[in-house]
C-alpha cells in the first residue's frame, strides 16, 4: 500500500519522459524505415523472382520490422495490421495452408486491386513471404507463384506505408500533446507514458516467453519446430533486433540514468553474440538448450530492471489487474 | 469537495424520505471497487461520462457486486476467498446489512438479484471440497439467509439472473483453490468447468460442457444480450503458450459458439479474460484482457471485429452504443464507433469488475 501510494505521488510530479524524444528520435525513424524497406522489396518483388535477390530485400525489410515492431499500439493495431504484417505465431498452420491453396487453384483474388489484403492475415505478411521465399514446399515455379511473391510484398509495403502516414498525419501529434484539451487518446501525460512503458515490457517479455519459450517447450519435450523465422534462419537475429529497438525505446523514454537496464540489455545482447545458434535448433540438445535458458533469463532481467529502474521513474506500474486477476 | 459537501448535505435532508431511487444516488450509470492511494477501499458511483458520483468506503478489496434494479442499494462482494458481503445504502452510503457466507463455506465474489428484486443469490464455494452452492437471501425481509441449492459444479464463480430465460446461470470455474493468498489451483487432474442453468427452485434445466480438450479452461465470467444469449469469458488454466478461446456464446439447449482469434492475438492475451459484456445494441460482445492490455470486441456471431489497446483494462460494462471500461490505473473509456476514448483519469486502481446499472 506504500508503494502504491508513493508510486501516485510521483505520478504527479512533472513528467520525467521524454515524448517528443521518443517519437522523433525513436518511432518516426523506426516506421520511415520500414516503409522504405518494404517499398524496396514490393519494388523488386514487382520486377524479379530470383529468391536470392528477394531474400536479401525481406531481410532488410523484416529487420526494419523488428527494429519497431516493441510498438504495438496505435496505428498499427487498426484494422488488423499488426496481424497483416507479422503473423505469427500460427499454430494451426493457417498461412501454410492458405497459400498451398492459393497457389494450387491459382486463384485469381491476388489480380484484382487490393485483393491481398482480402486474404486471411496469416497468408500475408512477412511470414507468408518467408514460406514463399524459404520453404521448399513453396519453391516458385510458375509465373502464379511470382506474382503471389508481388502482390504480397505490394500489400506488405502499403501497410508499412499507411502506418508512417498515420503516424506523421496525426497520431504522433496526439502522442506527444498527451494531456492537452481534447486529446481523448491520452489524457495526461502519464497516460502516454504509460502506453509506451507496456509496450516496453511486452515487447521484452515477448521476446522470452514466446520468441524463445515456444521452441523451448519442456526440457523433456523441447520444440525446435517453434521456432519464428526458422525458414530463413533468423530466429535469434529476430530477438537481437527486437531486443535492440526494446533498448532505443528503453533508453529515450525516460531521463533518468538507468545503469541496471542498460546493462541488462548488453548482457543479453552479449549472450546473444556469442550464441551459435541461427534458428534454435540447438534446442533440442541439453547444452543447446542451457544456452538459451541462460538467454531467456537475461532477458526476463531486463524486464526486471525496467520495473524496477523505468517503471518509479515515470511513476507508472505493471497493473493491477494484470497480476492479480480472478 | 466543496461539490461533494453539497452531494452529502443533500442526502441527509432526504435520506428519511421513503422510496428512494437511483437518482437519489446521482443517477450513477456504473458501480465499480477501487483501491485507492492511501491503500484503502471504496465502492464509486460513476455518472456514463466517468464523472464520480458518490463514494463509499469499504473495510477490504472489493470484487464485484450486484445493484438492486429499483432500489439504490447494492451489495459488494469480498474478493475470493471472503466470507463477507456488504448491502449498501447508495444515497445515505449506511451499510444496510452485513452478510456472512455459511459456515464452512466463502463467497465466490459474485451475486445477482432476481428479476423483480426479492431475491438475492450469492455464488458460495465449500472450503473443503470446492463443490458451489447458490446461497438465497429474501431481500424483503432484510436479507434473511432463505436457504440454498447445488450450483451443479466446482468452484463456481459469476452468477447471474437472466430476466429473458427466468433462470439462473451459474459459471461453475470448476477450480478448487487453495484458501491462502496463492490460490493455487489444486485439482487440475479432474477440472471440468460447466457453464449451468438453474431455475429459482435449483432444478439443472441446462447445463454446458466444454469439449475435453478446454476442460482447463476456466468459465469465470458471464453477460446477456437482451434476447438471451449468455456470453460467457474463460480463463485457461493449462500450460502457457497454449492457443485457446476466452470468449464463448451460447442459448440453452444449443451449441456454443467459441470465438476464434489469430493465433498471435490469443497468446498475446495469455490466456486470461477478466470481464464481458454485450454493447448496449447487443450487436458486440467485448472481453476485458488485462494481461494483454487489450479490449477485444467481436460481433454477435463471435467474429473478431477489432482490439483496443489499454494497459490492465479489467472492469467493463454495457454502453448505450458500445461498452465502457475501467483499468488499474485509474482510466475511464468509453469504447463507440470502434474507437476508443478516454473519458477521465482518476488517482485510484479501479478494480476487476463494473456494475451497469
Amino acid at each position: 500500500m506504500k508503494k502504491l501510494l508513493t508510486l501516485l505521488a510521483l505520478a504527479a510530479a512533472p513528467a520525467q519522459a521524454d515524448i517528443a524524444e521518443v517519437v522523433e528520435g525513436y518511432i518516426l525513424p523506426g516506421y520511415m524505415a520500414f516503409a522504405e524497406t518494404t517499398a524496396e522489396f514490393g519494388a523488386i518483388a514487382a520486377e524479379s523472382c530470383e529468391l536470392p535477390v528477394l531474400r536479401n530485400a525481406w531481410n532488410d525489410s523484416f529487420d526494419a520490422w523488428l527494429a519497431i515492431s516493441p510498438i504495438q499500439f496505435g496505428p498499427v493495431e487498426l484494422q488488423g495490421r499488426a496481424l497483416a504484417i507479422a503473423f505469427w505465431p500460427d499454430e494451426r498452420g493457417t498461412g501454410a495452408r492458405v497459400l498451398a491453396s492459393l497457389r494450387a487453384d491459382q486463384d485469381p483474388i491476388i489480380f484484382e486491386p487490393g485483393g491481398a489484403a482480402r486474404l486471411s492475415a496469416a497468408a500475408r505478411g512477412f511470414f507468408a513471404l518467408e514460406y514463399l521465399l524459404f520453404d521448399e514446399a513453396f519453391t516458385p515455379t510458375s509465373s502464379y507463384d511470382c506474382a503471389l511473391i508481388a502482390a504480397l510484398g505490394d500489400d506488405l509495403a502499403q501497410q508499412a506505408a499507411a502506418v508512417l502516414e498515420a503516424w506523421q498525419g496525426g497520431y504522433a501529434e496526439t502522442l506527444q500533446t498527451a494531456g492537452a484539451e481534447g486529446n481523448l487518446t491520452f489524457l495526461s501525460a502519464r497516460e502516454a507514458q504509460q502506453a509506451l512503458f507496456t509496450a516496453l515490457l511486452v515487447a521484452v517479455e515477448f521476446n522470452a516467453d514466446t520468441r524463445l519459450g515456444r521452441p523451448m517447450g519442456t526440457f523433456e519435450r523441447p520444440r525446435p519446430l517453434r521456432a519464428e523465422s526458422r525458414r530463413a534462419g533468423r530466429s535469434l537475429r529476430n530477438v537481437a533486433l527486437s531486443l535492440e529497438g526494446a533498448a532505443q525505446l528503453a533508453r529515450r523514454l525516460t531521463t533518468v540514468e538507468t545503469p541496471n537496464t542498460t546493462a541488462a540489455f548488453a548482457h543479453a545482447q552479449a549472450l546473444i553474440a556469442d550464441l551459435d545458434d541461427p534458428d534454435f535448433a540447438g534446442v533440442a540438445t541439453p547444452q543447446g538448450r542451457f544456452k538459451l535458458e541462460a538467454l531467456q533469463q537475461a532477458i526476463r532481467s531486463i524486464r526486471d530492471a525496467i520495473l524496477l529502474e523505468i517503471g518509479p521513474s515515470l511513476g507508472v506500474v505493471a497493473g493491477f489487474n494484470a497480476s492479480d486477476g480472478d | 469537495m466543496a461539490t461533494r459537501r453539497g452531494f452529502l448535505a443533500s442526502v441527509l435532508l432526504t435520506a428519511s424520505l421513503p422510496q428512494l431511487t437511483w437518482a437519489d444516488a446521482g443517477a450513477p450509470a456504473y458501480l465499480g471497487a477501487a483501491k485507492e492511494p492511501d491503500g484503502s477501499f471504496a465502492l464509486f458511483g460513476l455518472s456514463a461520462a466517468g464523472e464520480d458520483r458518490f463514494r463509499l468506503p469499504l473495510p477490504a478489496r472489493g470484487h464485484a457486486g450486484a445493484a438492486h434494479s429499483m432500489r439504490p442499494e447494492a451489495v459488494i462482494f469480498a474478493r475470493r476467498p471472503g466470507t463477507f458481503a456488504r448491502v449498501l445504502d447508495c444515497v445515505t452510503g449506511q451499510v444496510m446489512h452485513d452478510l456472512a457466507a455459511p459456515q464452512g463455506a466463502h463467497f465466490s465474489g459474485h451475486g445477482t438479484y432476481s428479476g423483480n428484486g426479492a431475491l438475492l443469490f450469492t455464488g458460495e464455494v465449500n472450503n473443503a471440497s470446492g463443490q458451489g452452492q447458490i446461497g438465497i437471501w429474501n431481500v424483503d425481509e432484510g436479507y434473511a439467509r432463505q436457504g440454498s441449492f447445488a450450483s451443479g459444479g466446482i468452484g463456481p464463480h459469476e452468477i447471474m439472473f437472466s430476466v429473458r430465460n427466468n433462470l439462473l446461470v451459474v459459471a461453475n470455474g470448476g477450480i478448487q483453490a487453495a484458501l491462502d493468498d496463492e490460490r493455487t489451483t489444486l485439482n487440475l487432474e479432474t477440472m471440468q468447468p460447466n457453464l449451468t442453468y438453474l431455475s429459482q427452485g435449483g432444478e439443472v434445466v441446462d447445463q454446458l460442457l466444454l469439449p475435453a480438450e478446454l476442460r482447463l479452461n476456466s468459465i469465470r465470467h458471464l453477460a446477456q444480450a437482451a434476447d438471451g444469449t449468455v456470453a460467457f469469458a474463460m480463463q485457461w488454466q493449462g500450460e502457457a503458450g497454449v492457443v485457446t478461446p476466452l470468449l464463448g456464446l451460447h442459448r440453452p439447449g444449443q451449441s456454443p459458439v467459441l470465438a476464434e482469434m489469430p493465433d498471435m492475438l490469443a497468446l498475446r492475451l495469455k490466456g486470461y479474460a477478466g470481464s464481458v459484456a454485450f454493447s448496449g445494441d447487443g450487436a458486440r460482445v467485448a472481453i476485458s484482457c488485462p494481461r494483454g492490455g487489450l479490449l477485444v470486441v467481436f460481433d454477435r456471431d463471435g467474429t473478431l471485429q477489432t482490439t483496443h489497446s489499454r494497459a490492465d483494462i479489467c472492469g467493463l460494462g454495457s454502453a448505450p452504443d458500445g461498452f465502457f471500461a475501467t483499468d488499474g490505473l485509474g482510466g475511464i473509456a468509453r469504447v463507440q464507433n470502434g474507437a476508443l476514448h478516454m473519458l477521465n483519469a482518476a488517482p485510484r486502481a479501479w478494480d476487476n469488475h463494473l456494475i451497469t446499472l
